[in-house]
């Protein structure tokens, strides 16, 4: 098996230019008629992956679980599901992404494991087994009572009594996902193990699920502790000393000041999302002004030279609102969470189409919005086509329906038998396959993929979104969002109206006098840069993406 | 002997950026810097130059200095390509070395009247598909291709990828392409009557290339469900970009207003059915890529690829018929550019007589597999192949050379005219 070093070029910052795409395994392509995808079948979408233009692609778990958490109940880390394949059907997937010029993450789940994991169930027979303290272990629920509770719709506390051991266990997501004990050193190397097996086979690198939690300390709320750092270093320097060009991405749901301590000093994570500005861009837009991107932008610490930000619209989870206000979170529920349905824990169980009530204009501004912000860009799988969400599906099912490829039956999705499938694919009229999906998209010039594609290839053509500095600008528009990105001679200027009205706004530009705005998707130029103020209108929801050229572009 | 780290700035950009290989010719190169040096054996020095434009992207050329202290490429110095012949696994005694023709994206050189030697220039990751394709062509005992007879790779940093390759020269009277001009003044029937043969030695080769199916990267494969409309809408937005930045010329005027109809055309080609297994191909197949050899038949050279797409693209399984549209719109442009290119003009049919012998020798040999499982669908898939031939001529020649946009001008008319 070859790494990915045999088909790309040496080039540790690739991330940081990449733009990304999420998907299930099982919810993408079924190729064997079981009624759930598979790595053979996601094999077959390389090529439409491909010309979509996106650089990389991240899995989620695909390890045998029992699925009571969407497979982040891990109860293996060392092997595929036998639904998606084996593992040499994984490792030639990889291969196969890799020979189209495509890198492949996967999810890894760090903190906790399925409570049918060998090693719990060994761990649960008494204190005396030799996995005895691969766990957390209590004889009471009264400690670290600082920690809050995550999943706060299912569970009342974070410790669960164990009726085998006679103890209580620890868990900060379901109770049937106990955390490891990382204070016991075989459970750090056992998980460096797990590692390196997917490293070894290809994989160029991880989403670390849940890190923040992985260690417990009394008297703290037993996040972001120093020992979790530690270990993030530990698990950096293996890899850097072993594997080139890999990536690791942090998920850590927290405000900025504390997510950039998981970029270390360059030495822990390479990526980490950044959770707080993505309810902020839906909240700026239905607000119809741009304060909440800007303040929380600038509220966001510097990071190192080879870190990235991961950013997203949407994602496998609820809209996640933990990163917010209690009073800002009771706008977004009554802005994009009518239906008491769509609530789930501190979110929204809703995918990006019909939060923007599928208008299209809204859909492409969020995307020029995400594209133009200091980051890589992560597009959830189906949101490219506008997929819808089923509200009558439980926990977070309904955003990870099957990809909806043609018209027919089961949406392309699978030949099995309707009943057969893991979750029905979506019928409804308006998201339903037969009105939205691949095949019908691909054949119209105006269809929001064919946007989509033609808009990463636009983004991917100026490397100064990915690595360029951001400033914001000041506007005699509150309304409108507008800042400058620079990289070496590429200096571009977004700017977004956020109001569904026509707007107008005036720019300090003057210190880019003589340049001419040239209009990135058209290639159009502007009337050159003045010392007077730059006027701009723009038509509801419209942006502009400028190219500041030093010369007239007619020359 | 000079050490390429030594360069300046200046002098390497003036080594790469002048070179008839350079690629990026339509943008400005800022900064060049020697990021690996392969090869550096007191006879030839080989690096690798990353030049790096504006907007923060860049390219690798590769370069040969020679043992003295000349900041010039050596690659057709005898004494150089000698060595680097015998790295790559062929001593030869570089006694006679003469360059060989005009060649965009390489450099070759012939050695004793034996060997070509060729240098590959603009380099990028991965495996190479000229030497792929020679390798599976070689097991699969199609003769009608030079032999490999040796390479030179290097695994990197930064980058694993073939520096140059070495076959058997192959005898010929010269290229398809130079012979079809010639042959206007005194003889047009020349390509007409090789034209069959010639469908039958592609067939071959691409039944070759379909051979190897324990091999993953040559095994014939059926095409995902939405490989035409991915195809068909890449068609489609080279449509629309290259027509909407059409120069304002009044030679255009009669396609100047048919993107619309060329667009709808793509979705009316595309109606394919099934396509076929997608193979391994040639990838830039055309007069200029087939030799007549002195045994009196063809042999098909130069396995690369369109030097312009990314190596990923290159090695991309597709249809074969893609192939076939790349030789017919060659012989559009023989027959069209005659009268450009030679003062005498094709004889009326010329274009039609070498596409019907050529498509019919193809089909009577052809792997079934391979194609559309009927003749209309054939048909439409050769056009929607032309058809994206076509873009890409209109684009190339009203920015480089005007006078020649007639040719895609007419053939997309010819296109046009079952639906107008």
């Amino acid at each position: 098996m070859t790494g990915a070093e045999h088909w790309f070029e040496a080039s540790p910052d690739w991330f940081k230019t990449a733009v990304f795409y999420e998907l299930h395994t099982r919810a993408f392509f079924d190729s064997s008629d079981d009624g759930s995808g598979d790595f053979r079948g996601l094999r077959q979408k390389l090529d439409y992956l491909q010309w979509l233009g996106i650089d990389c692609i991240w899995l989620l778990p695909f390890y045998p679980s029992p699925l009571r958490d969407g497979g982040y109940d891990v109860a293996d880390f060392l092997t595929v599901s036998p639904e998606f394949g084996t593992v040499d059907e994984f490792a030639s997937f990889v291969e196969a992404a890799h020979e189209r010029g495509m890198r492949v993450i996967s999810d890894f789940v760090m903190n906790h494991t399925s409570s049918e994991h060998p090693w719990f169930q060994e761990s649960r027979l008494g204190p005396d087994n030799p996995k005895s303290d691969w766990y957390v272990w209590s004889d009471t629920v009264h400690r670290y009572e600082d920690a809050r509770i995550i999943f706060v719709d299912s569970e009342q506390s974070n410790w669960t009594f164990d009726p085998v051991r006679g103890a209580y266990f620890w868990h900060r997501f379901y109770h049937h996902q106990p955390d490891l004990n990382y204070e016991n050193p075989e459970v750090a190397e056992a998980m460096l193990d797990g590692l390196r097996f997917w490293l070894d086979l290809g994989l160029d690198g991880f989403r670390l699920d849940a890190v923040p939690y992985l260690f417990e300390e009394e008297g703290t709320n037993c996040e972001n502790l120093p020992e979790t750092h530690t270990f993030l270093r530990r698990v950096r320097a293996e890899i850097d000393a072993h594997y080139t060009d890999r990536v690791l991405l942090a998920e850590a749901n927290q405000w900025p000041e504390d997510v950039v301590d998981y970029f270390g000093d360059g030495d822990e994570c390479h990526m980490a999302f950044h959770f707080p500005v993505m309810p902020r861009m839906f909240m700026a837009l239905r607000r119809e002004e741009a304060r909440p991107m800007v303040e929380i932008l600038d509220r966001t610490p510097p990071i190192p030279d080879n870190c990235q930000w991961g950013l997203f619209l949407r994602n496998h989870d609820e809209l996640t609102l933990e990163m917010v206000t209690d009073e800002e979170r009771d706008y977004m529920y009554a802005e994009y969470a009518k239906d008491p349905r769509m609530k789930l824990n501190l979110g929204i169980r809703r995918r990006l189409a019909p939060l923007l009530d599928g208008g299209r204009d809204e859909i492409e501004l969020m995307h020029a919005i995400l594209f133009s912000l200091p980051g890589s860009p992560v597009l959830y799988y189906g949101d490219e086509i506008g997929m819808g969400d089923n509200l009558y599906l439980g926990d977070r099912d309904g955003v990870r329906t099957p990809m909806q490829w043609t018209g027919d039956r089961n949406g392309g999705f699978s030949r099995a038998d309707f009943a057969q499938l893991y979750l029905p694919p979506l019928m409804d009229p308006v998201f339903g396959f037969q009105a939205v999906n691949v095949e019908a998209q691909l054949r119209s010039p105006t269809s929001l993929l064919r946007w989509l594609q033609r808009f990463v290839a636009l983004r991917k053509e100026h490397p100064v979104f990915g690595l360029g500095t951001y400033e914001s600008l000041a506007t005699s528009n509150p309304r409108v969002f507008a800042h400058v990105r620079t990289h070496e001679n590429d200096t571009v200027l977004c700017v977004h109206n956020l109001a569904r009205s026509a707007q107008a706004v005036e720019l300090d530009l003057s210190r880019f006098e003589g340049r001419t705005p040239v209009e990135m998707t058209g290639r159009t130029p502007f009337p050159p840069i003045g010392q007077l103020p730059y006027f701009l209108t723009f038509g509801p929801r419209g942006f502009f993406w400028f190219l500041l050229e030093e010369e007239s572009a007619d020359a | 002997m000079p050490d390429p780290r030594g360069l300046s700035n200046e002098q390497l950009l003036a080594l790469v950026a002048s070179a008839r290989w350079f690629a990026a010719k339509d943008r400005v190169p800022e900064e060049a810097e020697v990021v690996g040096v392969p090869v550096e054996d007191g006879v030839v020095t080989l690096a690798i130059v990353e030049v790096r434009f504006g907007p923060g992207t860049h390219e690798h050329y590769l370069v040969a200095l020679g043992a003295d202290d000349e900041a010039a490429d050596a690659f057709e110095r005898p004494e150089v390509a000698a060595r680097l012949a015998a790295l790559a696994g062929v001593p030869s005694e570089g006694a006679r070395v003469r360059p060989l023709g005009v060649e965009q994206s390489n450099s070759s050189v012939v050695l004793d009247e034996l060997h070509v030697l060729k240098l590959y220039r603009r380099l990028e990751a991965g495996p190479n598909p000229e030497l792929e394709v020679l390798r599976a062509l070689a097991v699969a005992g199609f003769a009608n291709a030079p032999r490999l007879e040796g390479a030179l790779t290097t695994e990197g940093p930064p980058l694993e990828t073939a520096l140059a390759s070495i076959t058997s020269l192959v005898a010929s009277a010269g290229g398809g392409w130079e012979l079809t001009l010639e042959a206007f003044r005194d003889d047009p029937s020349w390509l007409p009557e090789r034209a069959w043969r010639l469908g039958e030695v592609t067939a071959a080769m691409h039944a070759a290339l379909a051979a190897q199916d324990t091999e993953p990267h040559f095994a014939p494969e059926e095409p995902s469900a939405e490989a035409l409309a991915l195809l068909a809408a890449e068609i489609d937005e080279e449509i629309a970009s290259t027509f909407a930045s059409l120069p304002d010329d009044d030679a255009l005027g009669a396609v100047a207003h048919r993107a619309e109809d060329l667009r709808d055309l793509v979705h009316e080609l595309a109606a394919v059915g099934p396509s076929g297994l997608a193979i391994r191909t040639h990838g830039d197949y055309h007069l200029g890529q087939v030799l007549w050899a002195t045994e009196d038949d063809w042999v098909v050279i130069d396995f690369e690829g369109e030097p312009a797409r990314s190596l990923p693209e290159r090695r991309r399984k597709r249809s074969p018929v893609r192939d076939l549209a790349g030789m017919t719109r060659s012989f559009a442009y023989a027959g069209d550019a005659a009268l450009l290119l030679t003062g005498v003009e094709a004889p009326d049919g010329w274009v039609d007589a070498c596409r019907t012998a050529f498509l019919d020798g193809y089909l009577s040999l052809a792997d079934e597999r391979l194609l559309p499982s009927s003749r209309t669908g054939f048909d439409r898939l050769l056009g929607l192949f032309e058809l994206e031939k076509l873009v890409y001529e209109l684009r190339y020649e009203t920015r480089n050379r005007p006078d020649w946009a007639t040719i895609p001008i007419v053939g997309m008319l010819r296109l046009l005219e079952p639906v107008t």
